[in-house]
């Protein structure tokens, strides 16, 4: 039952330049740039998601018996849940789940890959658990903003190839230690006026 | 900025030392099982009162050690307790430690020990002197849980409808004074005195003790009341009546994690509940949820009208029961209220809340936070449904679903799916109660699912 649930509204320091970008409805850049920036200080400052790699390892373990029907119908109830309790370590084995249950196949390719896969799902869902659904309720109750245009907004963010190099580097440095935001890559103005509208 | 968390000693031996947590019964914390053992002329049995007094003594420790709340990225939510506390079979918990301690972690995100003693005569809680010559445990009985709140209440109703030659043992645990005043009523006007028992354990902590308000094993000590009367009473099987949305809990949004959606009756909840107690009495036991595939408006739409009254005596305001002014009125606005009023709206029942006011009203223009919140979670429920693969779209969007037992196999999750696209269905057609736009949030056209 819904009993004194808790709904957490406030936003953790590093977040606070989000969701100005959120709610000034700033170019897709702009906000993508703070959202990275945010998740690169974020995972420092939490602690990094330590046991990301073993978790990884034994999903694609688990999807690897799942694609050659070995593995007894247990699929994700096999995979073991760290005893860590702090929130990261519950979303990025919410993710594995989540993926064991909808991508199974991407998930068995190789060991690699899936460690990719999982790290990127565990970024992008630390950016919603620490940022976009925080801000995102007291936006919506505005009547005059449209759902669906914050939610593409933030999603485009979290598709941009820099969060997969947060990725990259958060299984590099699994506690977050040494970690930093990808590079920004400035576009000239030649590169701007050959862009399509779209992609920009 | 990764933060260590201390270990919280609770010890509840008599002649702890004062330092520290020391918690005494009967002056730090008070548990009557009285009334309960009246009412069936029978004692609970020595197994029965251990689990009711560990489940005392968890819910103390719970409300006396408060959750970080400063840190934003919500690092120190979860905390770690040690219990110190004697039982009557040391041994028996001490084997059984695992199950205790997994199901309190799930309730709570805390990690949780025990040190089981041995306790001596007449030093806890429920040791009574005297025993009975008679039982008076009616021929077939069952026990429920009875909170005082409306699925309760319908549950209760249903079940009386169903089967008028049993009777049902309602049991409850009311921690404050009003809270155990309106179950009463609430049974009363339901059933009478002659059609259920009502088995009310009293809990509550000393004057200024209970710092901590999210009370996540409130759902244990609840369960714990309907394990041990079922116990008492020679039985093997409890009855939880809650609806499938509200049991399951669903977050709301991605900012909760864990036990921030309460699990007071999840499903798996009552698995490991039922887990724990037919290793504890080396008997099975089971915990039923006979309306999990119903929504509440489903749930309350099934009863007669004559039922009503009772239904407006339940509370389900989160704080409906713990505010001490005589006449409060609901909040409207917490997530318990937001699917109350929606249900009622969609079960066209109006009339159950038709002489209650809210303090949150509707205001033209803006919604409260819990039902912002709550639309976004529907949002995203039909954009879900509506997918190419609705349970994989389901499972990778709340991966919680997969905490229910019944997702383990098809049949189960294509009853949530379509229990979902039917909870979807009734927010488009009973939005308005509260003053929701259809067409701002999406919910025109029916859901899939």
């Amino acid at each position: 039952m819904p009993d004194d649930d808790y709904l957490i509204a406030r936003l953790p320091r590093r977040w606070r330049p989000v969701a100005r970008a959120v709610a000034n409805g700033d170019d897709i850049q702009v906000l993508t740039d703070r959202v990275v920036r945010a998740l690169a200080a974020t995972l420092p400052d939490i602690g990094g998601i330590p046991p990301i790699n073993e978790v990884a390892d034994q999903a694609h373990e688990i999807a690897k018996r799942q694609e050659g029907e070995l593995d007894l119908g247990l699929g994700y109830r096999s995979l073991l849940r760290p005893s860590d309790t702090r929130p990261q370590i519950d979303i990025m084995w919410n993710r594995a789940r989540a993926l064991l249950e909808s991508r199974t196949h991407q998930m068995a390719e190789d060991r690699d890959s899936a460690r990719l896969t999982l790290a990127v799902e565990a970024v992008k869902a630390l950016g919603n658990h620490f940022g976009f659904s925080r801000v995102a309720p007291a936006l919506l109750a505005d009547p005059n903003r449209d759902d669906r245009d914050i939610s593409d907004r933030w999603t485009r963010a979290l598709e941009h190839p820099s969060i997969e190099q947060l990725a990259r580097g958060l299984l590099r440095h699994p506690d977050g230690t040494g970690l930093r935001a990808p590079r920004r890559t400035r576009r000239s103005i030649a590169q701007l006026l050959e862009t399509p509208l779209e992609k920009l | 900025m990764s933060i260590a968390v201390p270990e919280h000693i609770v010890d509840f031996r008599p002649g702890a030392p004062a330092s520290g947590n020391r918690v005494r019964w009967g002056r730090d914390t008070f548990l009557s099982g009285r009334p309960v053992m009246e009412r069936l002329s029978r004692l609970l049995p020595a197994h029965a009162a251990d689990l009711m007094e560990v489940a005392a003594a968890a819910y103390t420790a719970d409300r006396l050690i408060p959750r970080g709340r400063r840190d934003a990225y919500g690092l120190n939510w979860s905390r770690r307790f040690q219990l110190h506390l004697c039982v009557r079979l040391p041994g028996l918990w001490r084997r059984h430690v695992d199950r205790l301690t997994a199901l309190l972690q799930w309730l709570t995100d805390d990690d949780w020990r025990f040190r089981f003693y041995q306790a001596r005569w007449s030093q806890s809680p429920l040791d009574e002197g005297q025993g009975f010559l008679f039982g008076t445990v009616p021929p077939a009985a069952y026990a429920v849980l009875f909170s005082g709140g409306l699925d309760s209440a319908a549950g209760l109703n249903l079940a009386l409808r169903d089967a008028p030659q049993g009777t049902p043992l309602a049991v409850s645990v009311a921690t404050n004074p009003r809270m155990a005043g309106r179950q009463r009523d609430v049974l009363s006007l339901l059933a009478g005195e002659n059609s259920a028992v009502p088995c009310r354990f009293g809990v509550h902590l000393g004057a200024g003790q209970a710092i901590e308000m999210t009370q996540r094993t409130r759902g244990f000590l609840f369960l714990a009341a309907g394990v041990a009367t079922a116990w008492a009473a020679g039985l093997h099987s409890l009855r939880v009546f809650e609806n499938g949305i509200g049991a399951i809990n669903l977050p709301l949004i991605e900012a909760q994690r864990g036990s921030q959606a309460t699990r007071s009756v999840h499903p798996h909840t009552l698995a490991l509940t039922a887990d724990l107690a037919s290793a504890i009495a080396a008997a099975p036991f089971r915990i039923t949820l006979p309306h999990l595939v119903r929504t509440k408006a489903e749930l309350i739409a099934q009863t007669p009208l004559e039922a009503n009254p009772a239904f407006a005596m339940s509370v389900s305001c989160d704080v409906g029961f713990s505010t001490r002014t005589p006449g409060a009125r609901p909040c409207g606005a917490c997530t318990s209220c937001v699917l109350r009023r929606q249900a009622v709206g969609a079960a066209g029942r109006p009339d159950i809340d038709a002489g209650l006011t809210y303090r949150t009203d509707k205001v033209p223009g803006i919604l409260p936070e819990a039902l912002v919140a709550t639309l976004w979670q529907v949002t995203r429920l039909r954009r879900c449904l509506s997918d190419k693969r609705p349970w994989a779209s389901l499972a990778y969007e709340f991966p919680q679903v997969l905490d229910v037992p019944a997702a383990h196999h098809d049949a189960g999750r294509a009853a949530l799916l379509n229990l979902y696209g039917r909870y979807c269905d009734e927010w488009r057609r009973a939005g308005a109660v509260l003053g929701v736009d259809a067409r701002r949030w999406g919910l025109e056209g029916r859901t899939a699912g």
